[in-house]
């Protein structure tokens, strides 16, 4: 009796000593690992609060990178923050974890110009040997970051020269705010296309900002929309969005209002033209090829730039006409040459 | 003793068993340990539902075993999935089979509402050990009205209220002023029939008619019927998408002028391929683009997810967070351990993908919960009931060139990505509290007195709730201290010893506590008019009436109705009496017992269908200190709820039901109800139809006035 219960006290000591091993061994203490291995290589992708979900380039970030985390071969997590506090928490918790993490190599990949500030904010967030930091949607390359961006210039340039080419007479620029480094590029581009000198049309110069707030306007659907319903009362041709997410208030409203609206507009960052069927044609942004080169470099370990500016030269932005608007297309096409050589000037001036 | 260790040295040999198996370092593959947990899942099979469905499946346990990988455990769980295909399955056998399990077991499905209603009888009637938890995917309101009950369901989409709302919405952004509903009376189109009235209404749209049909004989008439008259908008709620292609035939046929908008219902991505959908559009439960799920759906498979796919994710994600935290944890009931990752309110943590609940598998490990959202978004419980989410998006979709294209998303809660929908629940919640004016004042002489008539004006085995209802209102004013010289009841008097009373002698209310001792019955139904109800308030005898309430104005009155109703009148007797106690007589009495000073004041409990179409005589007349609190609108029916398996009918009213709850809490806890209260309370627990007041602004003010005043007076608190 007094046998048995001894071995079953035996057993009792000893079962709580496995458990207890079973958890210390669970993750606490890990090993470096280094191979082929899936968990050898982790990549944090961080997105702009309310970034993904609007068909922006962001939507095209996410899907490179998840469908390059199954060909390529490693760990992924995808991070939507809330707000600036959460996203901060985020990026802090990645450095945090670099001494318990058992990943060889780590990415952190930013995935909005708006993380610059935050960068700034925290210069103890370094590069290592085993972080890297990838920052998109900004040229700013004061960061201790790889920096992977696209100019909107050139193919807002072909947008507005190709506006001009119509002749619509009344046009206007709907932009997210006045600061972002992108929507200046952008309203620029289309004012220098629209007003060039051998066009159809005079000065543009109704440019309408959501917001006063620095990176501000990009997420304002139903703001867009007020603003939008005040605007189709006059009697525009052609409005060109630089809203963002934004643009989707824009896209609801015109569906909406189908037949009181006159004007046409295009599509931004990708191809819209199923949201509403005023979409002429679309400016698309490459981000999903621009992150998958640069995983595939940064997984072999092969050299690659510091920063890179995709353009309409190197393909990593386009024009793209809808299908029912097919005439656009050689429109477009014909001022392909002009607004390479146009964006190619205009950075070289930055 | 010697027995208390043996069990301590049985569970820990199990988990020791496990244990040693565990070896190596966390970075070889696979695990060596794999704990499989059953998984029922009772969906449709048909076209490519079967391969869509499995292979959701077979990525979730991809990603559940990559998350294990992730992070380091040893030991894993993963879904053995048994697949039944819920049109071919005996629903009937598998309810019984469902409800009577001994152990835990976890059922997702199925998808039809009317399959789920045919399994949701077993659990409802309470038979067995009921112990199964059954994941819904879809949220018909009347399943999860029933369900609601039943601690065996749990549905992850909100009701389709908000789906019928939304299209309503749509419509009108269109421009639509006039709106028709055409709607497959089923399980699935009654969401539809009970609220789009009401919505209508709420959101000021003509409704240019409802058109209902019972059957697909019925369908081609009523179709061609509404596209004919309807030159605005027409709602189309086909039962399934089966439907469909007829719908747009006698469409082209009628050459209609009206646009349609289609509910979820009609969502199917083969039958969009063809020509005839090109351009169709509606709305559907769908996922939050915010969470990625579609994104990587379609980096994936190349395609979108059909509705349905990102709850089925989610049930099977929460059942492994639920499964691997009663294996390492507690081992508690299965739905505690759901709740216990999940998440009333606060901030989410977004869980579906492998590296986000690696975080949760560790987590729980280390004893921490988390508020996960899923798949398809926010997984929220409703607080009280914790049987359903309360968040769902929905994607407006539009077939172009061949496919559903989401125009957009829209919730009720809005988000960055997702529009906003002022939701019903808030309607609610907003137009009760806004309905009252707090400065109303009223000056009323000191109570005196107070008396009530309990009515229950339908008769028979099938009607048992009325009676039953009317006799828990008796009791429970007796309980209170009222003699029956102030109580006047009237009742069919036929239920103790009805043929179809499976306990002869007894009646009971829903709690299975006994109605028929000490009942003193002032009248039985047959011998009474619906007329003579003036005649009693007004406390006026005559032969055959000797039992009236002579009141003045130091007495309260109150009225407590339970019965059947149609448009302008209350059913007085059997269910195909045409004695009715209608909106005319209704006034008639209001006019009669104010000009004769008959009460101090008046207030009515209805609980009957379309009871607006009589009370809003209450509103009409505007007779000071006369209110109104009824069940249903005038264009809705109330519930019926608490199906009895052993008695063969409803124990009792889902209004009624609420009221009764609320008054043993007051009683109970001795506390003061003020009116405002008591009207929000029942406005926002009553399932299935729409409580509503009249004439409170002619009452007294709801702030400051209570309910003690018919019940018990304050001082005797």
């Amino acid at each position: 009796m007094m046998k048995k219960l001894l071995a079953n006290l035996v057993w009792l000591v000893l079962c709580i000593m496995e458990i207890s091993c079973g958890d210390a061994s669970s993750g606490d203490n890990p090993e470096i690992v280094n191979g082929n291995d899936f968990r050898d290589r982790y990549v944090l992708v961080v997105y702009s609060r309310g970034g993904l979900g609007d068909r922006g380039f962001q939507d095209k970030v996410y899907y490179s990178v998840v469908s390059s985390a199954d060909s390529l071969n490693f760990v992924l997590e995808n991070a939507l923050p809330s707000n600036a506090e959460s996203a901060e928490e985020v990026v802090e918790r990645f450095f945090k974890e670099t001494e318990s993490s058992a990943y060889a190599r780590r990415l952190l990949v930013l995935a909005s110009g708006e993380y610059v500030e935050l960068l700034k904010k925290h210069p103890e967030w370094k590069e290592s040997e085993r972080n890297q930091i990838l920052l998109l949607d900004s040229d700013d390359d004061s960061v201790d970051a790889f920096i992977r961006n696209i100019s909107l210039y050139g193919a807002s340039y072909m947008a507005g020269a190709a506006v001009s080419e119509f002749a619509m007479k009344k046009v206007a620029i709907l932009a997210a705010n006045s600061t972002s480094k992108s929507v200046i590029q952008a309203v620029t581009g289309f004012k220098s296309g629209y007003e060039r000198e051998d066009g159809e049309t005079d000065t543009l110069d109704q440019v309408f900002y959501l917001s006063e707030d620095g990176d501000g306007g990009y997420g304002f659907d139903i703001d867009a929309s007020y603003f939008l319903s005040l605007l189709y009362q006059k009697d525009y041709d052609f409005l060109f969005p630089v809203m963002g997410g934004s643009n989707l208030g824009l896209f609801r409203f015109l569906r909406e209002h189908e037949d009181e609206t006159q004007y046409l507009i295009c599509g931004m960052d990708s191809d819209q033209q199923t949201l509403s069927n005023k979409i002429a044609f679309s400016v698309v942004k490459r981000f999903d090829l621009l992150i998958e080169d640069f995983l595939n470099k940064w997984l072999n370990e092969a050299e690659q730039p510091r920063k890179y500016v995709g353009t309409l030269e190197s393909k990593d932005i386009d024009v793209v006409a809808s299908h029912w608007y097919s005439e656009w297309s050689p429109v477009l096409e014909k001022f392909r040459k002009e607004s390479i050589e146009m964006e190619r000037r205009y950075l070289e001036a930055k | 003793m010697k027995n208390l260790f043996g069990i301590l040295f049985v569970l820990l040999l199990v988990a020791c068993s496990n244990s040693e198996m565990y070896s190596g370092t966390s970075a070889e593959l696979p695990p060596q340990h794999v704990e499989k947990c059953k998984v029922l899942v009772v969906l449709p099979m048909e076209g490519d539902y079967g391969v869509r469905w499995k292979r959701t499946a077979d990525w979730f346990n991809e990603n559940l075993q990559k998350a294990f990988e992730i992070a380091g455990i040893d030991s894993s769980i993963a879904l053995d999935i048994e697949w039944l295909d819920e049109n071919k399955v005996n629903l009937d056998s598998l309810g019984r089979f469902l409800a009577t399990q001994n152990k835990d077991s976890v059922v997702i499905g199925p998808l039809y509402p009317q399959n789920v209603d045919r399994i949701a009888q077993f659990f409802e009637r309470k038979i067995g050990n009921q112990k199964t938890r059954i994941a819904l995917m879809m949220g018909t309101d009347e399943i999860i009205r029933k369900c609601s009950k039943q601690d065996g369901f749990f549905s992850l989409a909100e009701p389709d209220i908000t789906q019928s709302e939304m299209l309503l919405q749509q419509a009108i952004a269109y421009g639509a002023t006039s709106v028709s509903l055409l709607v497959a009376n089923t399980v699935y189109g009654s969401t539809f029939i009970d609220w789009f009235a009401f919505q209508a209404r709420e959101v000021g749209v003509h409704v240019g008619g409802f058109y209902v049909y019972n059957n697909k004989a019925e369908m081609d008439s009523v179709a061609r019927e509404v596209f004919e008259q309807e030159n605005g908008y027409v709602i189309c709620v086909p039962d399934n998408y089966k439907e469909l292609p007829r719908y747009l035939e006698i469409y082209r046929e009628s050459k209609s002028k009206a646009k349609l908008l289609f509910s979820g219902s009609a969502y199917n991505v083969e039958f969009f391929k063809t020509k005839e959908a090109e351009g169709i559009e509606g709305y559907a439960i769908g996922t939050d683009p915010e969470s990625g799920f579609d994104l990587s759906y379609y980096a994936r498979y190349k395609e979108f997810p059909i509705p349905g796919e990102a709850q089925l994710y989610d049930a099977l994600m929460l059942s492994s967070f639920a499964f691997w935290f009663n294996q390492k944890i507690a081992n508690r009931p299965f739905y505690d351990a759901l709740v216990y990752n999940t998440t009333l309110d606060g901030d989410e943590f977004l869980a579906w993908e492998s590296s986000a609940m690696a975080r949760v598998l560790k987590g729980i490990l280390n004893y921490k919960s988390f508020n996960v959202s899923g798949a398809s978004g926010k997984l929220n419980l409703l607080r009280e009931k914790t049987s359903s989410y309360t968040h769902s998006v929905y994607t407006h979709w539009k077939v172009v060139n061949g496919e559903p294209f989401p125009l957009e998303h829209v919730s009720t809660e809005g988000s960055k990505r997702v529009t906003a929908y002022k939701s019903s629940t808030n309607w609610g919640v907003q137009a009760s509290a806004s309905e009252f004016d707090s400065s109303t004042q009223f000056r009323y002489s000191p109570i005196q007195d107070r008396y009530a008539l309990l009515v229950a004006a339908s008769a028979g085995w099938s009607n048992y709730r009325h009676q039953a209802d009317a006799l828990t209102m008796y009791r429970y004013l007796k309980s209170l201290g009222m003699d029956d010289d102030h109580i006047v009841l009237i009742v069919a008097d036929d239920l103790v010893e009805n043929p179809e009373n499976p306990f002869p002698g007894y009646v009971y209310d829903y709690d299975w506590e006994p109605l028929q001792e000490d009942v003193h019955i002032d009248y039985r139904l047959n011998d009474l008019e619906p007329e003579d109800i003036i005649s009693i308030l007004a406390g006026e005898k005559k032969d055959g009436l000797d039992q009236v309430i002579d009141g003045d104005v130091s007495g309260n009155i109150l009225v407590f109705w339970s019965g059947h109703g149609i448009r302008n009148g209350f059913v007085w007797g059997e269910n195909d009496s045409e004695k009715l106690f209608t909106y005319d007589l209704m006034k008639e009495l209001l006019q009669k017992v104010t000009k004769e000073q008959k009460f101090r004041k008046l207030l009515w409990l209805v609980e009957t269908c379309h009871a607006g179409s009589v009370c809003r005589a209450f509103s009409d007349v505007g007779a000071l200190g006369t209110m109104c609190i009824a069940a249903s609108d005038e264009n809705e029916t109330s519930k019926a709820i608490y199906l009895n398996d052993e008695m063969h009918t409803y124990m009792t009213n889902s209004f009624t039901y609420v009221m009764m709850e609320e008054l043993y809490k007051v009683k109970e806890d001795s506390v003061y109800i003020a009116m405002n209260d008591f009207y929000n309370y029942l406005y926002r627990n009553t399932l299935g139809s729409h409580v509503s007041v009249y004439n409170s602004d002619r009452f007294d003010n709801m702030y400051m006035s209570g309910i003690a005043e018919f019940f018990v007076s304050r001082d005797d608190f």
